[in-house]
């Protein structure tokens, strides 16, 4: 598996919307004024898995890995890796880039209260 | 014009399910070749009959699917590349009844077909799509898997339903497939089994998992009036949606789109849930194919896992050949195995498994998850021909 980095979602300059993974276009507005920006701040969890499988001899040896979907809020979902296998649904999560064995990788972390 | 109008005087017989094994590395255009004379042995026609094709594969590379006409020498006056995983059986049957009903073509084969190399789902995954690719993939490599494990957990989540309402639906398709010739699980899974078996995408265990296999799954679309003349059992089609990225701006996954259409869908058929006798849904994975009874209507929203379970009626009516989950993902991710079990039960060809009184089927399907849903949704209700 080759190293991959997470790309930077877009924000269109004409209707705000924001569009992850890239495409160069707003599939909202079909503007392509568009611009990277960072993921907002924040997000909540919408669900979480261990993955106990992986199709990547380079992943097998540090399985299970903690992967969880999260709500930007901002019409955009993300899945992310985490570091707390505690992390549950509904618990807010500043989400950032990491580095992983296999690439530099958006990653979930509690957000403390 | 209404859609049952559409569809007045079409018939789809003709059941065909070739299983090649788990792996083969038989071309995929091989796979068609046998395919394509199963359906003509079977129907009685000769290839220069055929002026229709519908077509339904992820293994063509580097082919574009119009080289089978050539490969397999059918000069057409129709063509579709229906290439939508789990919604293909579904829509390249409502495409080909439509174009049979314009006169666009007389008889059309619809084929899924696909080989299975060793590493060919591996392949298959990771450049599914840029979406997903970028995405998803490389968060843990887990394919498809990984995805449904997410909206499954989510739908446990929001409505209570347990894994071992999962392991009920799965025991309950494996008895079903017991007698399936094509099926490639047919011995006997208890829900025992399967809560110990080992997890791939925690909730996902083992037996929540489709199997990809080597395989085809067809159909043959005509006139009534030639496959009466052909001597050939057929059944009708009532009444026929689709829907793409419905729900697109949702964050939840949840949503396919069935519901969106299931009053047309119903209402263009002069029937409701309960004149349904048997239901084929698309089981990649055990709450896909609850999501889909409860859009569709037969089971109340957000209490479907603990009422399939709980049934033997649904047993007997629901994937009545045992599902992807017993006969393996062949031919576009499995998208017609539900549309061919249908018509076989439809057509009483089913043998050991055939069910009684068959008068109304509805086959509902879900595929292409580029990214953290499937985007195409459909859904067909189909008569036996007696049941006018």
């Amino acid at each position: 598996m080759k190293t991959v980095n997470t790309p930077c979602p877009e924000e269109c300059s004409d209707c705000c919307a924001l569009t992850y993974p890239p495409q160069g276009f707003c599939r909202r507005c079909l503007s392509e004024n568009m611009t990277p920006v960072n993921l907002p701040a924040s997000g909540n969890i919408m669900a979480v898995t261990q993955i106990q499988h992986s199709f990547e001899d380079e992943i097998k040896p540090i399985l299970p890995l903690t992967v969880a979907s999260v709500d930007m809020g901002t019409g955009c979902v993300v899945f992310t890796l985490a570091t707390d296998d505690s992390i549950q649904a509904g618990a807010a999560v500043s989400v950032d880039r990491r580095i992983w064995p296999f690439g530099n990788l958006l990653t979930a972390v509690k957000e403390q209260p | 014009m209404t859609s049952s109008d559409t569809y007045q005087g079409l018939a789809v017989t003709t059941p065909v399910s070739l299983m090649f094994g788990r792996f083969s590395d038989a071309a995929t255009p091989l796979l068609y070749a046998r395919t394509l004379k199963e359906l003509l042995a079977q129907s009685g026609l000769q290839k220069d009959d055929v002026d229709g094709l519908a077509v339904s594969s992820f293994s063509l590379d580097p082919d574009p699917a119009i080289a089978l006409s050539r490969s397999l020498g059918l000069s057409l006056r129709w063509f579709q590349d229906v290439n939508l995983g789990g919604a293909s059986g579904g829509i390249a049957l409502n495409r080909a009844a439509r174009a049979v009903a314009a006169g666009d073509a007389d008889i059309v084969a619809c084929i899924a077909a696909d080989n299975n190399l060793e590493t060919g789902f591996q392949d298959l995954v990771r450049d599914f799509s840029v979406a997903s690719r970028d995405g998803v993939y490389p968060y843990g490599a887990g394919g498809p898997t990984s995805v449904f494990a997410l909206l499954t957990k989510q739908y446990m989540q929001e409505t209570g339903a347990t894994r071992e309402d999962f392991a009920a639906l799965c025991a309950g398709q494996r008895e079903n497939a017991k007698t399936v010739p094509h099926a490639v699980f047919n011995e006997p899974l208890s829900p025992e089994e399967y809560l110990a078996s080992r997890m791939i995408a925690e909730p996902l265990c083992l037996y929540d998992c489709v199997m990809p296999v080597s395989g085809a799954e067809a159909f043959l679309v005509m006139s009534e009036e030639r496959a009466q003349a052909l001597g050939l059992s057929y059944a009708r089609v009532l009444s026929s949606i689709e829907a793409h990225n419905t729900h697109g701006d949702e964050a939840s996954p949840l949503s396919g789109g069935w519901a969106t259409g299931r009053d047309r869908l119903f209402a263009n058929a002069g029937l409701g849930p309960d004149d349904i006798d048997i239901i084929q849904t698309y089981d990649d994975y055990p709450a896909v194919s609850i999501l889909q009874l409860e859009e569709l209507g037969f089971l109340p929203s957000g209490k479907g896992a603990s009422q399939l379970a709980t049934s033997t009626h649904w047993q007997q009516k629901h994937n009545t050949s045992g599902g992807q989950l017993s006969c393996g993902q062949a031919g576009a991710a499995g998208g017609y195995l539900g549309l061919v079990e249908a018509i076989r039960q439809l057509t009483g060809q089913a043998g050991a498994w055939q069910r009684a009184n068959v008068r109304h089927a509805l086959v509902s399907g879900y595929g292409m998850v580029v990214y953290d849903r499937c985007l195409a949704t459909c859904a067909t209700i189909l008569a036996a021909q007696e049941s006018l």
